[in-house]
C-alpha cells in the first residue's frame, strides 16, 4: 500500500483575485464571516474524523498533507492551530510526512509563520505570482512585490527550509523583460521549489471580462510559449530540475503531495469541492462552503459525485497524469501495477505520439519531448 | 358536371407580394375550409415552405363560390412554385389554367420572375387579372405600379383591382373578376381523353398521385390509361379532387382539375407535363410542351460518418419517390469516401433536399460545392458531359470545354444600373438589352454562365442594390469558354472534393482567395500544413497553416482528475467531427468554402 495524500481545502480569501475561478470566496462577501468560517472548520474536523477511520481501515499512512485554498493563511492563528493539530492528531501521519500550507503575502507575519512551523508544518507555498506591482494590480492581487519579498524572508526567519513560490506569466500586457525580471528576482531568494503557470483566462472572471471587452490585450500565444521555455532554460541553468509541466525544484525538493496525484496514488480530500481517490473510486464534495457544512452536519458526508474507475480508466489516467511529469511513466512500474505492458495497452497512442515528436522513450520511461510539454493535451488525448 | 361554371386559375406573384394571404382570403370567402382548420397559408403545407415563405411544390384546391349573380361556381386554384428552379413546373401549372391573378405589391412594382411568368401566362393565352396588393401600406404607390404594368403589358386602367389581402379590401372584386373575366374551360367531354399532369406526389398506399387537368374526354375509375411520353399503361384506381384534402369522385371530365391514382410505383412514370390518354381510344397527339427536366446543378453529398452511407441512400431513394427531378448516383471521393453525386434543378432545390435529408432523416452531411454540367470535346473528337470537376479528362486530351449559359433578366431601380452592370461584367456577362419599365425601374438582360450565378450571384445582386433587384433566368445553351480546373492541395496532396472549374482569367485571383480562406478555416495541426492552389502542375497560390505550438493544461487542480479527462474528451469529440485527410484534420465547412469567397 503506497502512502496516502491528504488535502484540506480552505475556500476563503481576504479578496478574490481577478483571474481566479477556483473554489474560493472573499470573506468580505459574508456579513457573518466569522460564523461561517467557524462552522466550516467545525465541519472540516467532523469530516476529518470520519475519513480518518477510513484511512485507518486501509492501513495506509498519510505521507503528505496539503492545506490549500483559497488562502489558508487568512485564517486566524487560533483557527490554524486548531485545524492543523486536529488533522495531524486524527490521521495516522507518517513521522517524515511533507506538510504544506499555502500562503499569500499580506496574510502572513512572523507570529503566524512561527506558529505554523511550531505545529509541524514543513513546507510553505507562497503565491508571489509576479514581482511587478503594475502586473500584480492587473491580476487584482491584494499585495505588492515588496510584500512578497518580505513574506519570503519572514518565512525563512521562522525556520522554513522548504519554500515554494508560484509565478504567473502570460499576463495581459506583460512583456518578456517583465517575466525575465520576475524570474531573476525569484531566483535571488533561492526558493527550494518554483511553480510557473501560464495565465488561463477563465470565463466569467473579471480579467477575462477585461480581455473580452478589449480593455486588455491577451498575451500573444507565441510570446507565452517563449516565456514558458525561457523559464525552463533559466531555472534549469540555475540548478532546478524541471520535474513537471509547470513545476521546478532543487533536487530532493519536488512536491511529494502533487506527485501523489500525478501517480494516481490514493488521496483523501477534505472540505468543500475537495476530491478524493481511494480504492479505485473517485469522489468529490459539494463545492459551495455553506452546502458543504450543512451536508456534513446532517449526514457526515458531503460527497456529491463518485465514479468507480475501471481498470481501463485507471490505466489511461495513470498515463495522462503520469506524462505530466517530465521523467514520464516507467514501463516497468506500469507493468507491475496493471500486469500488462504499456506498449500493449496503448500501442497506437504511443506510436502516434512518437511519430509526431510529442513523446519519446528515455530508456524504459515514456515521456513528453521538450516540444511535447506545451502540446501535452495532443499527446494525452490519445490515451483516453 | 357543367364546365361552364368552372374557373381554373392560378396566382402569379413575387415572394412576399402577398400570394399566400390572398389565397387564404379566397379560401375563407369560399368557405372551403372551416375556421378551425384554417392555419395561415394553407397551400404551403411543408414546414420548409412556411419557413422560407415560398411555395416549393405546386398544389391545387377546388373551391365552391356562390356569386352575387346567384349562380354557383367551381374554382380550381392551382398554386405555382415561386422560384426560378421550378420554372418548368410553373409553365405546366399555367398550361392547366384559363386565367391568372397577377399580384403586385403596391410599394414595390413587378419583379423579374413575376414578369417572366406573366409573359408565359400571356403566351399560354391566359386571361390576366392584375391586382395591386398591399395598398394599405404607408409607402404604397398603386398609381405608379399601375402605370408601370400598363406600360409593360398594355392593360387598360379599368382592368386593375386595388386590394389589400391583409384587410380583405378588394377580395370580393377579385372573386367576381375570376367569375366573369376568366373564360370557362373549353373541351369536349366525349372526345378521346387528354389530361395534363402538372404535379405529382407519392402516397405510400395509393402510389403516385398525379395532379391533372382534363383537357378533353373524361376519366372513370377502372379505365385503362396510357402515359403518352413514357408510353406506360395503368389502370385508374381512384379519382378525386382536392378540397384541399383528397376527396374521391367517380369521374373527372373535360375542364376539371383533380387527381388520378393508378397504382404507379415510380414518379418517373408519371412525369410533370406528360399527357394521360385512354389506352383503348388514344388521343392522336399529346398536349404540347412536354419536356424532360434535367438537373442543372450537381454536388456531392457525403455522410460525415461512413456508417450512414446506406441511410443516405435510403433517404435519397425516398425523396426521389416524390421528386422526379432529383437524380443521384454513387460517387467515391478520395477525400470524403463513399457518397452520392446528386443533380438538382437549381440551388434552392439543392438546399431544400439537403435540409430535408438532415432534418427528416437525421443525417449529418458534407456537401461539396455545386457544379454545372460541362460538355467536353476531346482531342479524339469524342464528346463527354461531366457534372463534377473530378471527372474532367486530362488537359492534354481536351480540345474544348462548353459550359451552360443562361439569359438573365434583372429588374432594378435605375439608380443601381451601374453596380448591376458591373456585377454582370465581373461575372463574365454579355450585355443583351436594357428596357425602362418606368422612369425609375429598368430591366437588364445579360447572358451569363450558369456557374457564375451559382457562386452567390443573387446575394451580391441584392447587396449592390440594397435588396431591390430581382432576378430571373433561363437556360439558353452550352457555349465554349476558356475553362481550367483549379485544384487545391493540402499538405501536398490534392483534395478532389475541393477542385473547381474556373475561367482561366479568374483562376489566379480565385486560387489566392481560396487558399487564404482555407487558411482561416483549417485549424493548426501539429505540423505546418501548406495549402496550395494549382492548375495542372503549376502552383498559383500558397499559404501555410503554421504548426500548433501550445495545447496544455497548465495546472491540475487539487486532484481533480475528471476535469482533465473531460477536457481531453471534449478535444477528442472536436477531432471526431473533422474529416481526416492523410494526417490533416479538416472541418466540414472547408468543403463549402469554395462556394463563398470575397
Amino acid at each position: 500500500m503506497p502512502g496516502l495524500g491528504l488535502y484540506v481545502h480552505i475556500p476563503f480569501c481576504t479578496k478574490k483575485c481577478d483571474y481566479c475561478d477556483f473554489n474560493s470566496c472573499s470573506m468580505d462577501s459574508f456579513d457573518d464571516a466569522r460564523e461561517i468560517v467557524d462552522g466550516y472548520l467545525e465541519a472540516l474536523l467532523r469530516e476529518a474524523e470520519i475519513q480518518s477511520a477510513a484511512a485507518r481501515e486501509l492501513g495506509a499512512k498519510v505521507v503528505t498533507v496539503y492545506l490549500g485554498g483559497g488562502t489558508p493563511t487568512c485564517l486566524s492563528e487560533e483557527s490554524l492551530r486548531l485545524l492543523v493539530t486536529a488533522v495531524l492528531r486524527v490521521f495516522p501521519v507518517a513521522h517524515n510526512a511533507e506538510i504544506t500550507v499555502e500562503a499569500n503575502p499580506g496574510t502572513v507575519d512572523s507570529r503566524k509563520l512561527g506558529l505554523l512551523r511550531d505545529i509541524g508544518v514543513t513546507r510553505l507555498s507562497i503565491g508571489i505570482q509576479s514581482l511587478d506591482d503594475s502586473l500584480l494590480a492587473r491580476l487584482g492581487r491584494a499585495h505588492s512585490a515588496s510584500d512578497s519579498i518580505r513574506a519570503f524572508h519572514v518565512a525563512r526567519e521562522a525556520g522554513f527550509d522548504n519554500i515554494s513560490v508560484d509565478l504567473i506569466y502570460a499576463i495581459p500586457g506583460q512583456i518578456m523583460k517583465d517575466w525575465k525580471e520576475t524570474l531573476d528576482g525569484a531566483l535571488e531568494f533561492r526558493p527550494e521549489h518554483i511553480s510557473t503557470y501560464g495565465l488561463m483566462l477563465e470565463e466569467g472572471t473579471p480579467l477575462w471580462g477585461d480581455v473580452k471587452s478589449g480593455k486588455q490585450a491577451p498575451c500573444d500565444e507565441d510570446l507565452e510559449i517563449d516565456m514558458y521555455y525561457l523559464a525552463k532554460d533559466k531555472l534549469e541553468l540555475a540548478g532546478y530540475r524541471h520535474y513537471e509541466i509547470s513545476n521546478f525544484a532543487l533536487p530532493g525538493y519536488e512536491s511529494r503531495h502533487n506527485i501523489v496525484y500525478w501517480r494516481l496514488e490514493p488521496y483523501i480530500g477534505l472540505g468543500a469541492g475537495a476530491h478524493s481517490y481511494v480504492d479505485g473510486e473517485r469522489r468529490s464534495n459539494l463545492t459551495d462552503p455553506t452546502d458543504y457544512l450543512r451536508s456534513i452536519k446532517s449526514s457526515g458526508s458531503a460527497v456529491c459525485e463518485s465514479e468507480a474507475f475501471s481498470k481501463a480508466d485507471e490505466m489511461s489516467t495513470v498515463m495522462i497524469l503520469g506524462l505530466r511529469m517530465v521523467a514520464g511513466v516507467s514501463e516497468e512500474e506500469f507493468r507491475l501495477r496493471f500486469g500488462v505492458s504499456m506498449r500493449d495497452a496503448f500501442g497506437t497512442a504511443i506510436e502516434k505520439g512518437l511519430a509526431l515528436g510529442l513523446l519519446e522513450w528515455d530508456r524504459e520511461r515514456l515521456r513528453l519531448t521538450r516540444r511535447g510539454l506545451m502540446l501535452s493535451n495532443e499527446a494525452m488525448g490519445e490515451f483516453l | 358536371m357543367w364546365s361552364s361554371t368552372i374557373r381554373n386559375f392560378c396566382i402569379i406573384a413575387h415572394i412576399d407580394h402577398g400570394k399566400s394571404t390572398l389565397a387564404d382570403r379566397i379560401l375563407e370567402a369560399t368557405s372551403s375550409i372551416s375556421q378551425r382548420d384554417m392555419t395561415d397559408q394553407v397551400l404551403d403545407s411543408m414546414d420548409l415552405e412556411r419557413e422560407r415563405g415560398i411555395t416549393i411544390k405546386a398544389k391545387a384546391v377546388r373551391l365552391a363560390y356562390k356569386s352575387p349573380d346567384g349562380k354557383d361556381y367551381i374554382f380550381n386554384l392551382i398554386d405555382t412554385p415561386g422560384h426560378v428552379d421550378f420554372g418548368y413546373e410553373v409553365s405546366r401549372s399555367l398550361a392547366a389554367c384559363e386565367g391568372a391573378v397577377l399580384v403586385v405589391d403596391a410599394s414595390q412594382g413587378i419583379e423579374a420572375q413575376t414578369l417572366a411568368n406573366l409573359h408565359l401566362a400571356i403566351e399560354n393565352d391566359l386571361t390576366i387579372i392584375p391586382v395591386i396588393n398591399k395598398i394599405d401600406l404607408p409607402n404604397a404607390d398603386p398609381e405608379r405600379v399601375m402605370r408601370e404594368l400598363q406600360d409593360i403589358i398594355g392593360f387598360s386602367r379599368d382592368e386593375f383591382i386595388f386590394a389589400s389581402a391583409k384587410t380583405g379590401q378588394g377580395v370580393q372584386e377579385v372573386l367576381e373578376a375570376i367569375t366573369h373575366r376568366v373564360p370557362p374551360p373549353r373541351g369536349d367531354a366525349e372526345a378521346p381523353l387528354k389530361a395534363l399532369i402538372f404535379d405529382s406526389h407519392f402516397d405510400p398506399y395509393r402510389g403516385v398521385i398525379a395532379y391533372t387537368r382534363v383537357m378533353d374526354g373524361h376519366f372513370t375509375t377502372g379505365m385503362q390509361i396510357r402515359l403518352m411520353a413514357t408510353d406506360k399503361e395503368f389502370e385508374v384506381m381512384e379519382l378525386g379532387v382536392f378540397k384541399p384534402d383528397m376527396h374521391e369522385t367517380q369521374s373527372l371530365s373535360a375542364g376539371e382539375v383533380g387527381y388520378v391514382a393508378a397504382g404507379v410505383k415510380n414518379v418517373q412514370d408519371m412525369r410533370v407535363g406528360d399527357t394521360i390518354t385512354s389506352a383503348k381510344s388514344s388521343a392522336e397527339a399529346p398536349l404540347p410542351g412536354y419536356r424532360r427536366v434535367r438537373p442543372m446543378v450537381f454536388c456531392g453529398l457525403y455522410p460525415v460518418e461512413a456508417g450512414q452511407y446506406e441511410d443516405l441512400r435510403d433517404a435519397l431513394t425516398k425523396l426521389r419517390l416524390n421528386d422526379a427531378s432529383l437524380e443521384f448516383e454513387p460517387e467515391t471521393s478520395v477525400a470524403l469516401g463513399f457518397g452520392f453525386r446528386c443533380g438538382f434543378l437549381g440551388l434552392l432545390h439543392m438546399d431544400i433536399i439537403q435540409e430535408r435529408l438532415e432534418r427528416e432523416f437525421d443525417l449529418n452531411l458534407i456537401t461539396t460545392a455545386p457544379s454545372v454540367v460541362y460538355r467536353v470535346e476531346k482531342t479524339s473528337g469524342e464528346r463527354v458531359e461531366i457534372d463534377s470537376p473530378s471527372k474532367l479528362p486530362p488537359t492534354s486530351k481536351i480540345r474544348a470545354i462548353e459550359e451552360p449559359f443562361v439569359e438573365a433578366a434583372i429588374i432594378t431601380p435605375s439608380d443601381y444600373i451601374g453596380p448591376v452592370m458591373e456585377l454582370c461584367q465581373e461575372r463574365r456577362g454579355q450585355y443583351k438589352d436594357m428596357e425602362y419599365l418606368s422612369e425609375s425601374r429598368v430591366r437588364l438582360i445579360y447572358n451569363l454562365p450558369l456557374s457564375e450565378i451559382l457562386l452567390d450571384f443573387f446575394d451580391r445582386l441584392k447587396s449592390r442594390t440594397r435588396g431591390y433587384a430581382s432576378l430571373d433566368y433561363k437556360y439558353i445553351g452550352h457555349f465554349e469558354s476558356n475553362l481550367v480546373k483549379l485544384d487545391i492541395l493540402l499538405n501536398d496532396q490534392p483534395v478532389d472534393a475541393l477542385s473547381c472549374m474556373i475561367h482561366r482569367d479568374k483562376a489566379e485571383e480565385r486560387g489566392r482567395q481560396l487558399v487564404e480562406k482555407l487558411r482561416g478555416i483549417i485549424p493548426r495541426q501539429l505540423f505546418d500544413v501548406p495549402i496550395q492552389a494549382a492548375i495542372g502542375s503549376r502552383v498559383i497560390a500558397r499559404e501555410t497553416v503554421r504548426a500548433m505550438r501550445k495545447n496544455v493544461l497548465q495546472k491540475c487542480y487539487g486532484g481533480d482528475v475528471s476535469r482533465k479527462r473531460k477536457l481531453l474528451e471534449k478535444q477528442r469529440e472536436g477531432k471526431r467531427r473533422m474529416k481526416q485527410l492523410g494526417n490533416v484534420e479538416i472541418p466540414q465547412e472547408a468543403f463549402m468554402a469554395v462556394l463563398k469567397v470575397d
